[in-house]
C-alpha cells in the first residue's frame, strides 16, 4: 500500500473514531442540534476556521496566488471574506443565539410564523448548501483520487461514509470536533508547511518575481486585472459569508456571550492568518517551480515534492481536513433542515426526544446517500446549480435578515418577495450573460444587481404592506433578548458574587490585547519582508 | 528600498480585520457589560 493510501485511510478512521466515540454526548435534541451548548473557545475557533478554509483556497484561490500573484485575491476579494465572517459571528450569529435559534431556519418560523417564508428560505437553504457542498467534494475529490491513485468513486465513497458517520451519531458534536481536529493539520500547512515553502523560495526571490511577471505584486495582478474585478469579489465574499449558515450556525453551540466573543477575536484572526500564509507559499512555488499545470495543483506539488515524506503526509491530511471540514457543516446542515425545519417544523410532527434525534440521524443518512450518488454520477446540472449556490444567501437572504433583525416594518410578504426576486433576477440575469444575449459594465455583475434588486423590493414591499401584530410584537421581543444579559443573568445564578463573571471579562479583553499584538507583529514582520 | 503600496495593503487589510474585530468586541464588552463588572466590583469593595 503506498504512503498517501496509508494516510488517506489512516486520517478518515481518526475521525471516524472520534465521531463514533462522540456518541455518547448524545441524549436530547439540543446535544445533536447544538451539542447542548457546552462549545468552548477551542472547539469554537477550530470549527470556524476550519469552515472557513475549504479546498477553494487551498487549491483555486492558491492557483490564481501561484500564476497572477498573492494580492490578486488576497488584498481585497478575501478581506471581504473576514470581513464577512466578523458579520457573520458577532452580529448575525450572536442575535440569533440570544433569540434561542438552533437553526438559521428557526430565526424565520419565530420572526415571521408564516409557512410560505419558511417553504421558500429552506429551499433556498438546501439548495445553497448542497450545490456549494457538493461541488467541492467532486473537485477536491478528483484531485484527491490522482494524487492517492483510487478510483474517484471509492473517494468519495469514503468521504461520505465518513461523513455519516460524524453526522449521523454524533450530529453537531462530531462535526465540531473533528473539525477542530481538522483545524490542527490546517495550522501545520499555514505556519509549517508554509514558511518552510516560502523559506526555500526565499523572501529576496519572492520579491523579485514582479521582474519575471510584471504587476505580481499588485491588485491587478500578472493578468492585469480591473479593478472593478477587485472590487466585485469583495463585494462577492462579504455579502456571501456574512450570512452564510455554515458560518452564523457555529455560533449557537456556544456556551455563552464569552466564549462568542472570544472566539471572533481568534476565530477571525485566523482567517486572514491560515489564508495569507497559503496565498504566499503558492507565491513560492512560482520560484520553486514555475510552470505548474493546472495552477490550482501548485500547492499539492508542494507539499507532495517540496517537503518531507511526514509534511507531505500532513499536507495531505489538510487537504482531506479543508474538504471535510466544510462539507461536514454544509451536510450537517442540510439534515438538520431536512429533519428538524421540514419533518418536525413544516410537516407539524410532534416527536420527543429520542424520536426527533432518530429523525435527525436518519436525515443524515439520506443527505449522506444523496451526496454520495450526486457526486459520483456528476450531472451536467449539479454544475449548473454550483454557479449559483453558494452566492444564493447573499442576495436572498442579507437583506432578509438585516431587515428582519433592524426593521419595525419588516413583513412576510416583503421578506418572501425579496428572496424571490433576489434569487430569480440572481440566476436569470446569470444566464442572459452567461448566453451572451447581455453584457454588463465593467464592474457590475449579476450579484450586485440581484442584491439592489432584491433589496428594492424588500424596502417597497415593507412600506407597502403593514407588519401583523405577531410580527410587531416578536420585533420588540427579539430587540429585548440580549446574549449579554443573558450571560450575565447565567453566571450570577451560578455565582452570586460575580468573582467567575469579572474574571470571564477580563479573559476576553485579554484575549483581546494578545491577538492585536500577535496580529500587528505577524503582518508588520511580513510587511517589512515583502513589502519594502 | 523598494516600497510596495499594494503589499501594505494586502498586511494592512489583514491587521485591519483584527483591529475592527478588537474594536467591535471591546465596544460589546465598555457598553454591555461594564456597568455590570463595575457595579459587581463595588460590591464587592463594600463587602470587605
Amino acid at each position: 500500500m503506498n504512503i498517501t493510501l496509508t494516510i488517506f485511510i489512516a486520517v478518515l478512521a481518526a475521525y471516524v473514531i472520534v465521531a463514533a466515540g462522540l456518541t455518547r454526548f448524545i441524549k436530547n435534541r439540543d446535544d445533536f442540534y447544538v451539542m447542548g451548548e457546552q462549545g468552548s473557545t477551542l472547539l469554537l475557533t477550530g470549527t470556524l476556521a476550519a469552515t472557513f478554509l475549504s479546498a477553494v483556497t487551498l487549491m483555486g484561490i492558491a492557483g490564481i496566488s501561484y500564476s497572477e500573484g498573492p494580492l490578486v485575491i488576497g488584498a481585497l476579494g478575501s478581506f471581504g471574506a473576514w470581513l464577512g465572517t466578523l458579520i457573520a459571528v458577532v452580529w448575525i450569529g450572536r442575535k440569533m443565539k440570544a433569540m434561542e435559534c438552533r437553526t438559521m431556519m428557526d430565526f424565520f418560523d419565530r420572526r415571521f410564523n408564516n409557512k410560505w417564508v419558511s417553504v421558500v428560505a429552506l429551499i433556498l437553504m438546501v439548495i445553497g448548501l448542497l450545490g456549494y457542498g457538493i461541488i467541492q467534494l467532486i473537485g477536491a475529490g478528483l484531485v484527491l483520487a490522482e494524487i492517492i491513485d483510487v478510483p474517484f468513486p471509492v473517494i468519495i465513497i469514503a468521504f461520505t461514509f465518513a461523513l455519516m458517520v460524524f453526522c449521523s451519531l454524533s450530529g453537531m458534536y462530531g462535526v465540531v470536533y473533528t473539525d477542530t481536529m481538522m483545524f490542527f493539520t490546517m495550522l501545520a500547512i499555514a505556519f509549517v508547511i508554509s514558511p518552510m515553502l516560502i523559506g526555500q523560495a526565499g523572501m529576496e526571490n519572492l520579491r523579485g518575481l514582479s521582474d519575471s511577471l510584471p504587476g505580481y505584486w499588485t491588485l491587478a495582478g500578472a493578468n492585469d486585472r480591473a479593478l472593478s474585478w477587485s472590487i466585485s469579489q469583495f463585494l462577492v465574499w462579504i455579502l456571501f459569508f456574512a450570512c452564510t449558515p455554515a458560518l452564523v450556525s457555529r455560533v449557537f453551540p456556544a456556551k455563552n456571550d464569552f466564549v462568542i466573543l472570544k472566539v471572533a477575536v481568534i476565530g477571525v484572526f485566523f482567517a486572514p492568518a491560515m489564508q495569507l500564509m497559503v496565498y504566499l507559499a503558492a507565491g513560492a512555488m512560482q520560484v520553486i517551480q514555475p510552470g505548474i499545470e493546472p495552477a490550482d495543483r501548485a500547492m499539492i506539488v508542494g507539499f507532495m515534492d517540496h517537503t518531507n515524506p511526514v509534511l507531505a503526509g500532513v499536507g495531505l491530511a489538510g487537504l482531506m481536513a479543508s474538504i471535510m471540514s466544510t462539507a461536514s457543516t454544509l451536510f450537517v446542515l442540510t439534515g438538520f433542515a431536512l429533519a428538524r425545519d421540514l419533518y418536525e417544523k413544516l410537516f407539524e410532527k410532534k416527536l420527543d426526544e429520542k424520536r426527533s434525534v432518530l429523525a435527525g440521524r436518519i436525515s443524515q443518512v439520506i443527505v449522506s446517500i444523496i451526496v454520495c450518488v450526486i457526486a459520483i454520477a456528476r450531472p451536467a446540472g449539479i454544475y449548473w446549480i454550483s454557479i449559483y449556490a453558494g452566492s444564493i444567501f447573499a442576495v436572498a437572504w442579507l437583506p432578509t435578515i438585516v431587515a428582519a433583525m433592524k426593521w419595525r416594518r419588516a413583513s412576510a410578504p416583503a421578506v418572501l418577495a425579496c428572496m424571490l426576486v433576489g434569487s430569480i433576477s440572481f440566476i436569470t440575469l446569470g444566464e442572459l450573460e452567461r448566453h451572451e444575449l447581455i453584457s454588463y459594465p465593467a464592474g457590475i455583475d449579476n450579484l450586485m444587481m440581484a442584491f439592489a434588486l432584491g433589496t428594492i423590493t424588500l424596502i417597497v414591499m415593507c412600506l407597502a404592506f403593514k407588519p401583523s401584530g405577531y410580527e410587531i410584537e416578536r420585533f420588540e421581543e427579539m430587540k429585548g433578548q440580549r446574549m449579554s444579559e443573558i450571560t450575565i443573568g447565567r453566571f450570577l445564578d451560578a455565582d452570586s458574587t460575580g468573582a467567575t463573571l469579572i474574571r470571564e471579562y477580563r479573559r476576553v479583553w485579554m484575549a483581546l490585547i494578545a491577538m492585536l499584538v500577535v496580529a500587528g507583529g505577524l503582518w508588520g514582520y511580513l510587511f517589512v519582508q515583502l513589502g519594502l | 528600498m523598494d516600497f510596495k503600496p499594494y503589499v501594505l495593503m494586502l498586511f494592512g487589510n489583514a491587521l485591519l480585520t483584527t483591529v475592527i474585530c478588537c474594536v467591535v468586541v471591546g465596544a460589546i464588552l465598555l457598553r454591555e457589560y461594564r456597568p455590570t463588572i463595575l457595579r459587581l466590583k463595588r460590591e464587592r469593595s463594600d463587602k470587605r
